[in-house]
């Protein structure tokens, strides 16, 4: 059972961002919170939808780029009670403001995303780990489960719109 | 046994993670032998004729994470080539091309050879998921150890250099740690994944 420390307080350079965002009265835009690998556990629990896809990614990461227009259309496509998108980066923090912000602001995401946020040594096998056994720590990774007996799939490289939408959708018909 | 992998293509399209069997510490890994960036031939059994392990590299030109390891790669072979410790570097990403992965063995001034994985034939049969992603072997064709090069793709920020620790281990005679260690890298562009 994840633990009520699984949420860290938002950091300095996430305080700043949410500040700078809403003096410019940009409400819409992207809120990146940090989270431990324990919270993204709790994020995909926490969740109502029917099937919850989560994608891990990343600024550096030129595939993730490339797919994320089609993740936040697919989002747009569906209630949120069939399908919730939870967007992570596995960007350093440090990059938060230089990177991350920015990349999701231009792509439109306008809905809170994370960032993990690593504690202590060996957390980042152990973040890898406690996703999917079988996953290699390869960018970009999308992660769709489903309620009850209906599944879920890792699902390792860039994916086009139609594919993912295909992937939901056979999670929903179920 | 010792396998050859001529021909493995598989017919799924865009991999599950568990869809490709991932290799662990102790199976037999299946030979190679590829062309190297400037026409060569090299195998893996050829180069561990001449040395008691080969530490096989998996790795790409544009990837920033496999990038930001060009002068750790570089700086290991240097330590342990000595050491009977031989070098492969592996290509696999369809969208690289030989001429590429030439260029950047120049500029990066790799001491070892980087082969040409085509149809990522040899990734499949590996179980290779990420760029870079490691594999040590002993002569015996045995999966020695199976990961990451060190904890933080940042160099600075590195507190656990795992190869380096298990390759001084092994030279030492001592066991090294058989689990999987992973860190995030670019996955490996595939055949499928690069077609139109």
């Amino acid at each position: 059972m994840p633990s009520g420390t699984a949420f860290i307080p938002r950091l300095t350079g996430f305080l700043a961002v949410a500040g700078a965002l809403a003096l410019a009265g940009c409400a819409s835009r992207a809120t990146v919170e940090p989270v431990t690998a324990d919270g993204v556990d709790s994020l995909r629990r926490a969740s109502d939808a029917r099937v919850v896809l989560l994608n891990v990614w990343a600024s550096w990461c030129r595939p993730c780029l490339d797919e994320m227009p089609g993740i936040v259309r697919l989002r747009g496509e569906y209630s949120r009670k069939d399908l919730d998108v939870i967007l992570l980066s596995a960007d350093d923090f440090s990059d938060l403001d230089s990177a991350v912000v920015p990349f999701l602001d231009k792509t439109g995401v306008n809905f809170p995303t994370y960032i993990i946020h690593f504690i202590g040594e060996g957390d980042q096998d152990a973040f890898v780990r406690s996703l999917d056994p079988g996953w290699s720590g390869a960018l970009p990774a999308t992660l769709i489960s489903a309620r009850g007996p209906a599944g879920s799939r890792t699902l390792v490289g860039e994916r086009s719109y139609e594919q993912l939408k295909k992937e939901v959708d056979v999670l929903l018909a179920r | 046994m010792k396998t050859l992998v001529a021909v493995l293509l598989l017919a799924v399209s865009f991999p599950a993670a568990a869809d490709l069997k991932s290799l662990k510490a102790g199976d037999t890994v299946p030979a190679f032998a590829l062309k190297n960036y400037d026409g060569k031939d090299v195998s893996l059994e050829g180069v561990l004729k001449d040395n008691q392990y080969a530490v096989v590299m998996f790795v790409a030109t544009r990837c920033p994470v496999s990038n930001a390891y060009n002068g750790r790669m570089a700086g290991l072979h240097s330590t342990f080539s000595g050491k009977k410790i031989g070098f492969i570097a592996v290509n696999s990403n369809n969208s690289e091309p030989v001429e590429e992965v030439r260029d950047h063995s120049k500029e990066n001034k790799f001491g070892f050879p980087v082969v040409k994985d085509p149809n990522n034939v040899i990734a499949d049969a590996w179980g290779a998921m990420v760029t870079p992603e490691i594999f040590v072997v002993d002569k015996s064709m045995k999966l020695l150890y199976h990961g990451r090069i060190d904890d933080n793709r940042k160099e600075g920020d590195v507190t656990k250099k795992d190869l380096a620790d298990a390759l001084t281990a092994l030279l030492a005679g001592k066991e090294i740690a058989k689990e999987q260690l992973r860190a995030f890298g670019c996955s490996i562009k595939r055949v499928e994944e690069s077609a139109p």
